[in-house]
C-alpha cells in the first residue's frame, strides 16, 4: 500500500519562499545568497577538494624537510617549519575532511529523508560562510607568521588569529551539522523511523552529535588559550590543547560518516540489500560513541599521570575495533552475496578503499594504544605513529568523500562525473594513503633507528605527493563535469539506488520532490515500490 | 458537494515538525558541553596549583552574596519561564507576554549583577602569574554572560512572535525551545555558583 502524506508545512513554506524565481538565485549573487542545501553542499565539496590539493602539497613539501631537518630548510627556520606542519595536519581535518563530509551531508541527507529542504536553511548557509571566512583567516594567519605557539620570536597577534579562526572554522561546521541532524530527527516522512533512515543520514546524525559534543570541548580549550594570550602575560602552547583532536580516538569521529557512505554505496553497487541493517546502524552508533575523545587532553592531566595512560582511554581505544569488525563483516557479507552483479564503478572502488583504510587505521590505533602498557614495548613514545593513525583515518574520510561526491553527483551537481578520471583519483588516493600512512605507523617501532626512520620518512613523503595528485584528479573530474556543457540527460536513478534521493530528478527540482513523498515501509523504499509493482502485475 | 460531505469535520492538520525544539536541544547540549570542558580545565588546574602549594584565589577575593543573589534571580526567572509555558498551554497569551517580559528583566538583571560582581572582586585577570584562577574565572563567567545574552535574544524574538499571534496551545514550539535554552543557562550558572563562587 502506498500512502501519500502531506509535506511538513513549515519546511514546504521555507522551500517555497527560498527558491522562488528570483534573479538573486543566479550567478554570483545566487551563490552568495542561496539557502538551497544542494548548492551549499556543492560549494562545500568543491572548496574542500581545493583545500585538499593545497594541504596535501604543503604537507608533502614539509615532509621533504623532515628527511634531513639539519640541512634542508625550505620554510626559513624551525618555527616556520613547525607552523607549516601544524597547518597541514589540522587543515586536513578542518579544511578538507570535515567540510567535504558536511557538504555531502548537507546536499544529500534532506533528499534521503524525503524533505523538501534542510532544517534551518539560512543557518546552514550561515554555517558554510562562517566556515569559509574562518578557513580563509586560518590559512592567512599562518601566512602572517601565526601558529599555535606564542613567544618572543613570533607575532602573538597572528597566533591569536590562528586560535580564533580555528574556533570560527569549527563553529561554522558545527552549525551546518546541527542543521543536518535536525533534518534527520524532525523532517522524516511518515513511516521512516530512525531504524529506516539511510546509512548516510544515520551516520551524519551520529557524527553531528559526537562532533557537537567533542568539538565544544576543543572550542573551550581554544577560548582559554585565546584569553590567556590576549589578557595575560603567559605564553601559550595551543598545540597541546588541540593535539587530542588529531589523535585516536577523536580522529575517528571525523570518519563516522565514512561508514554511512559505504553503507549506502555497497548495497547499490552489488544490487544486494544490506542484511542485518540494524547491526549496521548499531555498529555506526557504537563506533561514534567510542570515538568521543573530548576527555583525552593535557588540560585534564592531574599532574601525576598522563590521560592516555588511563585504563578508560586504553579500553575505549581497543573497543573501537569491535564495531569496526561488526560493520566490516556486514559489508563483506553484502559483497559476497552480490559479487555476481558487482560493477566496478568509482564510488564502489572508493568505498572499498575507504573501508580498508579506516580498518587499517583502527587496527594501527589499537597497536599504538597497546604501547601505553609499558610491558609490551615503547613504540608509543614517538609522535610519528600517531600521525600515521591520523592519516589513515582522515584520508579514509577523503576517499569516502570523493566516492560519495561521484555517487551522488547527479543530485549534488546535476551531472555524472567522468568515471575514468574518478577511478584514477581514488586509486591515487588509495595508493597515497598506504604509502604515506603505513611507513609512519611502522616508524613507530623504530624510534631509535635513524637510518630506518629516514627511509620510512622518504616513502611517506612520496605518499604525500601521491595523495595531492589524487585530490587534484578528483577536483579535475568535478570541474570537468560541472563546466562541460550539459548535453546528456542525467537519469533520475543511474545507479539503481534504493533510497529516496533516487526517487527525484537529477538535479532535484525546487522543493526537492515534485510530489509528496510516499509512506516509507522499509530502509529501501524504492525496492519496496518495485516489489509492489511486481505484486500488482502478477495479480 | 452534498450536505453530508459539508457536515464532515475538517481534515486533521499535519503535525508540525519540531525543528526549533530539536535544534535548540542540540545547541544547548553543545553549549553545556562547552562549559563542562571549561569546568574540567578549572578543576584540574586548581588541583595542580594547590598541590604545588600555590594559592588559587587570594583569601577574601570573592564575596559570596552577589553570587547568591544571581542564583536567586535565575531561579526566579525559571519560575517566570515556567509561567510562560503554562500560560501558552492555556492559550493565555496576555499572561505569557507578561511572564516573558519579567523573564527578560531578570535576565538583564543577571548581566548587571555579573558586571557588578566582576568590579566587586579584589582580583585582576593578570594579577597572579602563578595561578590561572582569575583568568579561568573571568573566561567562564564571561562565556556564561554571553550565553545569557543569547538566551535573552531568543526570548525577545519569541516574545515578538507571541505578540504577533504566532503561538497558541497547539503550536508553542518556539516558547518551549526558548524555555529549554533558558533552563540550560540556569543549570550552567548553578555549577558556576557552586564550583567557582562557593568552593572556589
Amino acid at each position: 500500500m502506498t500512502t501519500i502524506t502531506e509535506s511538513p508545512p513549515e519546511v514546504a513554506e521555507q522551500a517555497a519562499v527560498s527558491h522562488h524565481d528570483n534573479p538573486l538565485e543566479r550567478g554570483v549573487a545566487g551563490m552568495l545568497t542561496t539557502t538551497d542545501h544542494k548548492k551549499i553542499g556543492a560549494m562545500y565539496v568543491r572548496l574542500s577538494l581545493i583545500f585538499a590539493a593545497v594541504i596535501a602539497i604543503v604537507g608533502a613539501v614539509a615532509g621533504l624537510e623532515t628527511l634531513d631537518a639539519d640541512s634542508i630548510d625550505i620554510f626559513g627556520g624551525a618555527t616556520a617549519f613547525a607552523q607549516t606542519l601544524s597547518l597541514s595536519r589540522t587543515g586536513l581535518a578542518v579544511l578538507v575532511v570535515m567540510p567535504l563530509l558536511v557538504g555531502i551531508g548537507t546536499a544529500v541527507v534532506p533528499l534521503q529523508v524525503g524533505s523538501p529542504s534542510i532544517a534551518f536553511p539560512r543557518a546552514s548557509a550561515a554555517g558554510f560562510w562562517t566556515w569559509l571566512v574562518g578557513a580563509g583567516a586560518y590559512v592567512g594567519s599562518f601566512i602572517v607568521d601565526g601558529g599555535f605557539t606564542s613567544g618572543a620570536n613570533v607575532d602573538n597577534r597572528a597566533v591569536a588569529l590562528t586560535i580564533a579562526s580555528l574556533g570560527v572554522t569549527i563553529a561554522g561546521l558545527l552549525l551546518s551539522m546541527l542543521c543536518i541532524a535536525t533534518t534527520v530527527i524532525a523532517l522524516r516522512p511518515a513511516g521512516m523511523s530512525l531504524r529506516r533512515v539511510p546509512a548516510l543520514a544515520w551516520s551524519m546524525l551520529i557524527a553531528a552529535v559526537i562532533w557537537m559534543l567533542s568539538m565544544a570541548v576543543l572550542i573551550a580549550n581554544l577560548v582559554v588559550d585565546y584569553v590567556a594570550l590576549q589578557h595575560t602575560d603567559r605564553d601559550v602552547e595551543a598545540l597541546n590543547s588541540i593535539a587530542w583532536m588529531l589523535s585516536g580516538p577523536q580522529v575517528f569521529a571525523f570518519a563516522i560518516p565514512v561508514l554511512g557512505i559505504i553503507g549506502d554505496i555497497l548495497p547499490v553497487a552489488t544490487q544486494q540489500k544490506q542484511k542485518l541493517y540494524d547491526v549496521l546502524l548499531g555498529g555506526i552508533a557504537v563506533f561514534g560513541l567510542f570515538s568521543f575523545g573530548g576527555f583525552v587532553q593535557s588540560s585534564y592531566d592531574l599532574g601525576t599521570r598522563d590521560v592516555t595512560e588511563e585504563f578508560l582511554y586504553i579500553v575505549l581505544a581497543l573497543a573501537l575495533v569491535l564495531p569496526m569488525f561488526a560493520v566490516f563483516g556486514g559489508f563483506a557479507d553484502t559483497l559476497r552475496l552480490g559479487r555476481k552483479s558487482l560493477s566496478l564503478s568509482t564510488p564502489f572502488v572508493g568505498a572499498i578503499a575507504a573501508l580498508l583504510m579506516l580498518f587499517a587505521g583502527v587496527g594501527a590505533n589499537a597497536l599504538r594504544v597497546l604501547g601505553h602498557w609499558g610491558e609490551l614495548g615503547d613504540w608509543n613514545q614517538t609522535r610519528i605513529m600517531d600521525v600515521g593513525v591520523m592519516n589513515y583515518a582522515l584520508l579514509a574520510g577523503l576517499l569516502a568523500g570523493v566516492a560519495g561526491a561521484f555517487f551522488w553527483a547527479p543530485k549534488i551537481f546535476g551531472r555524472r562525473l567522468n568515471e575514468g578520471i574518478g577511478s584514477l583519483a581514488v586509486l591515487a588516493l588509495l595508493a597515497g594513503t598506504v604509502v604515506l600512512s603505513l611507513p609512519q605507523v611502522i616508524a613507530g617501532f623504530f624510534e631509535n633507528d635513524q637510518d630506518t626512520t629516514d627511509i620510512l620518512n622518504l616513502i611517506a613523503m612520496i605518499g604525500g605527493f601521491i595523495v595531492a595528485a589524487g585530490a587534484l584528479l578528483a577536483l579535475g573530474a568535478i570541474a570537468l563535469g560541472v563546466l562541460k556543457k550539459a548535453t546528456e540527460v542525467v537519469p533520475d536513478n543511474p545507479w539503481k539506488g534504493y533510497t529516496l534521493e533516487w526517487a527525484t530528478t537529477s538535479p532535484p527540482p525546487v522543493g526537492n520532490f515534485a510530489a509528496p513523498v510516499a509512506h516509507v515501509m522499509s530502509e529501501t523504499p524504492l525496492l519496496d515500490e518495485v516489489a509492489e509493482a511486481d505484486t500488482e502485475g502478477d495479480s | 458537494m452534498d450536505a453530508e460531505m459539508l457536515a464532515l469535520p475538517p481534515a486533521a492538520e499535519a503535525p508540525r515538525p519540531r525543528t526549533l525544539m530539536v535544534g535548540t536541544v542540540l545547541a544547548s547540549a553543545s553549549s553545556v558541553m562547552f562549559f563542562f570542558a571549561l569546568f574540567g580545565i578549572y578543576i584540574s588546574q586548581r588541583q595542580q596549583t594547590r598541590a604545588a602549594g600555590i594559592e588559587w584565589f587570594p583569601e577574601g577575593a570573592i564575596r559570596l552574596p552577589p553570587g547568591g543573589m544571581m542564583m536567586m534571580t535565575l531561579v526566579l526567572s525559571a519560575g517566570t519561564m515556567a509561567w510562560v509555558q503554562q500560560a501558552i498551554k492555556n492559550d493565555d497569551r496576555r499572561s505569557a507576554l507578561i511572564a516573558l517580559a519579567i523573564t527578560m528583566i531578570f535576565g538583564g538583571s543577571v548581566i548587571n549583577q555579573t558586571v557588578f560582581y566582576w568590579n566587586d572582586m579584589q582580583i585582576g585577570i593578570n594579577d597572579n602569574p602563578l595561578s590561572d584562577a582569575a583568568m579561568l574565572m573571568f573566561t567562564i563567567t564571561g562565556a556564561h554572560m554571553l550565553m545569557v545574552i543569547v538566551g535573552l535574544v531568543f526570548i525577545f524574538l519569541t516574545a515578538m512572535r507571541a505578540l504577533f499571534g504566532q503561538y497558541n496551545s497547539q503550536q508553542a514550539d518556539g516558547i518551549h525551545a526558548a524555555a529549554f535554552f533558558w533552563y540550560s543557562v540556569i543549570a550552567v550558572y548553578s555549577v558556576i555558583w557552586f564550583a567557582i563562587y562557593i568552593t572556589k
